[in-house]
Parts: structure tokens; C-alpha cells; sequence
């Protein structure tokens, strides 16, 4: 997979295609929910993937198959890791994991996407335990 | 997609004027509007591609198209349903921003009594340089 600085037209580009998807594009409601272990700590992570971002990958156009992975020390801009190309419509359980991809640290291999029916509950109530998620057991995912 | 080139916008009058930096730098580059309880979910937001629940009263938020750089500032608020709850409304925010992954902003809501905690109401956004 390839590494580059992003250059500021990069940048402006994804901005302008992002502002377009939204003007465009109405939102998926998405009720599925990634949960991962990130290697600091053992606590449970969990992302919750955007309605307006999952409309924009199935929407296809509108988004470039890459993910920031840091910062250039002399110049601040942000490097990028991935093909660069503009991706076509995907599925909704594609966009799912392209969101796992995206936005869990690199490197990231312990996770579970699961269907927010599924999310752990102390008596019925999810807040109860996202307040114990040490206590969450993730099954790897193949 | 067509575009317009200005360098300044004012009124008919003459008398107020705003040059395009001033207004492109003045705009948010992301806001969102999201619950922060339960089975954490986003009503609407912009330039944002998903939540991390990092734990109670921390949330980072993945921005779609990332920034130029890591000096980008924002503004979160934190509220509960009930008018005039104390404990809930007026909530500070704190904010840290990771200087390696650009394209994530960190939050945290706390309480007057400095305890975290989430909110059903968590709104902000982040005024910065896309490009």
C-alpha cells in the first residue's frame, strides 16, 4: 500500500467532493457499530460510522480510497496511505467496514462490527455498560 | 461545478465588506450534532465520518476531509434534555487535539464538579484550514 504527503490541492479537492456529497446526497442511517481493542489499553473502543459519510460511500464518487496515518514533520501536512483512486458504489456493509478501516488505529486487528441491538447491556441499559467495558470480550474477526 | 473568484464581498451600500480570506477562514470546516448516550448516534453533521467512543465523557471525532494541518481550533458544547438542569446545561468542554492523526479531534465534556460524563446533546464544530 502506498504512502504519500498529501499536497494542498489534494486537500481542497476531498474538501470540495465531501461539500458536494452533502449538498447531493440525503443521510443512511447506520445501526451498526465497530468495537475494537487498540493495543494502549484494554477498554473497548466503539465507532459509530456518520449517516452522511455511509451515504457518501454508497453513493460512490465522492471519496478516495486512503486513510491519514500521520504528519509530515517539515511541512505539518497530513500523509496518507492507500490507492488514491476514487472508489464506486459500494454496499452498505461495505462502507461499514471501509469506516472500520479508515478510523481505527493502524494496525488494528482486534475487532467486531455489530448491530447496535447487540451492543452489551447491565440490565437492559448500554450506558450502564459502556461504563464496565473492561468487562467487554471481543471475538476476533476473520 | 462552477465557481465564483472575489477577493472582497460587500454590501450595495459600500459601507461593510469582508475580504474572501476572512470568510473562507471564518466558516466551519466541520460541526456535528450528536447523542452521546446509549448506543452513541449522530443526528447530522458536516465533514464528519465517524465517532470514536473512547469511554464516558470522550468522544473523538473522524473527520472526512482531513485538515492541512494540526493548528485547527474548535468548540463543543454538552447539554441534557432539561431546561434549566444545572448539573447538566453550561457544560465545559475540553479539548486536545492529536498532533499525529489530523483527520480526529478530541473531546471530552465534564461536569461542574469535574466529573466526566456524556450528554444526550453534544454539539461543536472546527474552523480551520481544509486547504
Amino acid at each position: 500500500m502506498t504512502e504519500w504527503v498529501a499536497t494542498r490541492e489534494e486537500l481542497r479537492s476531498d474538501f470540495m467532493l465531501m461539500e458536494e456529497a452533502h449538498n447531493r446526497l440525503s443521510p443512511v442511517s447506520c445501526d451498526h457499530r465497530i468495537a475494537f481493542h487498540d493495543g494502549t489499553q484494554e477498554a473497548v473502543k466503539v465507532i459509530t460510522p456518520a449517516p452522511r459519510f455511509i451515504a457518501q460511500l454508497m453513493a460512490g464518487g465522492y471519496t478516495r480510497n486512503k486513510r491519514c496515518i500521520g504528519a509530515c514533520e517539515e511541512t505539518g501536512l497530513p500523509i496518507f496511505e492507500g490507492t488514491n483512486e476514487i472508489m464506486p458504489a459500494m454496499t452498505y456493509e461495505q462502507a461499514v467496514e471501509y469506516v472500520a478501516w479508515k478510523d481505527m488505529p493502524r494496525g488494528t486487528n482486534h475487532f467486531t462490527i455489530l448491530h447496535t441491538d447487540d451492543l452489551p447491556r447491565i440490565d437492559g441499559d448500554i450506558d450502564k455498560a459502556r461504563k464496565f467495558r473492561n468487562a467487554w470480550r471481543l471475538e476476533m474477526q476473520s | 461545478m462552477s465557481a465564483i473568484r472575489a477577493d472582497n464581498f460587500g454590501n450595495r451600500a459600500g459601507t461593510s465588506s469582508i475580504t474572501a480570506d476572512a470568510m473562507l477562514q471564518g466558516t466551519a470546516k466541520a460541526w456535528w450534532n450528536f447523542n452521546s448516550t446509549g448506543a452513541v448516534a449522530m443526528r447530522d453533521s458536516f465533514n464528519i465520518a465517524s465517532l470514536t467512543d473512547n469511554g464516558v465523557g470522550a468522544v473523538q471525532v473522524n473527520f472526512t476531509a482531513a485538515m492541512s494541518n494540526a493548528n485547527f481550533r474548535g468548540s463543543q458544547h454538552a447539554a441534557s434534555n432539561t431546561p434549566g438542569n444545572s448539573s447538566g446545561t453550561g457544560t465545559i468542554f475540553n479539548q486536545t487535539v492529536s498532533l499525529f492523526y489530523q483527520a480526529q479531534y478530541y473531546v471530552s465534556n465534564f461536569t461542574g464538579a469535574g466529573l466526566t460524563s456524556d450528554y444526550p446533546n453534544v454539539v461543536g464544530d472546527v474552523l480551520g484550514d481544509p486547504a
